[in-house]
């Protein structure tokens, strides 16, 4: 899923909308540099050698850091959630954390724009770690699940698996989908910058679960039965049709609630579940694509959600810049990681 | 009666709140929340289990899977009729 209700820096990362309609309604002028970014600047540097590609990302994130309109109130933000969620978590110097925060979006779109031509020019900046144990999955023939997070730049890494012949598929929202206001265009413009990219390396169509789509875990299970690999993000809050079966379990110190359905998904296909995150090495070239042994399903659902859940969080927690939903308010009260305040950021209609 | 059987799954494995129950042939499944996708999918599994046929993914819309009777529709559909529900 992708998400960025209301509170969103005006990076030029890979959410382009809030899912709350904020995207709709601030369809203004500062986001034409975004527009920029998307599709003119990013192609153009994706197309340079990497240290200069990444250069010029940095360099953007930094001119969106210091053109943040709302920056000193999402500085304060930050610090209330030091208090919220640990002090342990996000460190003291907030502007720090929230320029690199601004550089890592920035990157992601790079990442994006380095998959042509089969991901050739992102490939060799990735280091895949513990593909064997995914390998090892697809031997038994019931497919893999890789459970992620919304955590660095996912969707382009494992974009590589499927370049590298790991049919793969993604379950997950892409919001701009689902804004009822959002203006034809602007979908269209996502469409074309955004989900062709992506889904040129995926095995099937994007897996879109939302009200009136009971079929996606069905497809998802279609995709296991023919051994392929079906990837889903667990960090995002419910949405509302999903409130009733989601469990409460302690996510970065505070106690959220969650889907555990990749767990239900594994259980019911006897497809192994397996952790993956990405996160970006400190020259911001580099990544990692690390990949788990499967999780042990014992001890029923909600036991084995722990234990994904407690992979979620300490991957958070070694690489806190790389987690997306940090200035996303309303995904945070979604998660019960923050107050209500006025609906969670998974509502779109 | 084969929607009987249907009927009983439902109510024993799928429904997580009481009032829905007793469960009728003609009530909602989807749009009353007992069934969302994974419950689907545990139903999907339950069916080719029962009656031995698959249930292919295109299978899988809503039409199909609305009420008990529905899905009664739907096997009769695929078994030649002989997939019953009490007159």
């Amino acid at each position: 899923m992708m998400a960025a209700p209301e509170a969103e820096p005006p990076v030029a990362g890979l959410e382009p909308i809030g899912p709350d309609g904020s995207g709709a309604e601030q369809w203004e002028l500062r986001r034409l540099g975004r527009l920029a970014y998307w599709a003119v600047i990013a192609p153009l540097a994706a197309r340079l050698p990497a240290w200069a590609a990444y250069r010029v990302a940095c360099a953007w994130g930094d001119l969106t850091f210091r053109v943040w309109p709302d920056r000193d109130a999402e500085m304060d933000h930050l610090r209330r959630l030091r208090g919220i969620l640990g002090e342990d978590l996000l460190p003291d110097d907030v502007e720090a954390f929230s320029r690199e925060f601004c550089r890592l979006r920035a990157c992601e779109v790079v990442d994006l724009m380095r998959l042509h031509g089969r991901g050739r020019a992102l490939r060799p900046l990735v280091e895949v770690r513990g593909r064997e144990h995914l390998d090892a999955a697809l031997e038994a023939g019931r497919g893999a699940i890789l459970c992620s997070a919304h955590i660095g730049s996912y969707l382009s890494a494992f974009s590589l698996l499927h370049a590298d012949g790991i049919p793969l598929t993604n379950v997950g929202r892409w919001d701009w989908n689902y804004h009822r206001q959002l203006p034809t265009l602007v979908k269209r413009f996502w469409d074309l910058a955004y989900s062709r990219r992506v889904l040129r390396h995926r095995q099937r169509p994007n897996l879109e679960p939302w009200q009136g789509r009971p079929q996606v875990a069905v497809q998802a299970a279609a995709a296991l039965r023919a051994n392929e690999v079906v990837m889903v993000c667990s960090d995002p809050a419910p949405i509302p049709a999903d409130r009733a079966r989601t469990v409460e379990t302690t996510f970065l110190g505070g106690r959220a609630r969650l889907v555990p359905g990749v767990v239900t998904l594994s259980e019911i296909t006897r497809a192994p579940l397996l952790m993956a995150f990405t996160y970006r090495l400190p020259d911001y070239r580099h990544q990692v694509l690390e990949i788990s042994p499967p999780v042990s399903l014992e001890g029923g659902t909600e036991a084995a959600f722990e234990r994904c859940v407690a992979a979620m969080d300490a991957a958070v927690r070694a690489h806190p810049q790389d987690w997306y939903f940090w200035f996303h308010r309303g995904e945070l009260a979604g998660l019960g990681l923050l107050p209500p305040s006025g609906g969670s950021g998974s509502e779109t209609d | 009666m084969d929607d009987t059987v249907i009927r009983d799954y439902i109510a024993r494995e799928l429904v997580r709140d009481p009032s829905l129950l007793p469960l009728e042939n003609s009530t909602p499944l989807l749009d009353s929340g007992i069934l969302d996708s994974l419950s689907l999918l545990r139903l999907v599994v339950f069916l080719q289990d029962q009656f031995g046929i698959t249930v292919g993914d295109l299978d899988v819309v809503p039409e199909h899977f609305a009420t008990v009777d529905a899905i009664c529709g739907y096997l009769r559909s695929r078994t030649d009729g002989s997939v019953s529900t009490a007159p």
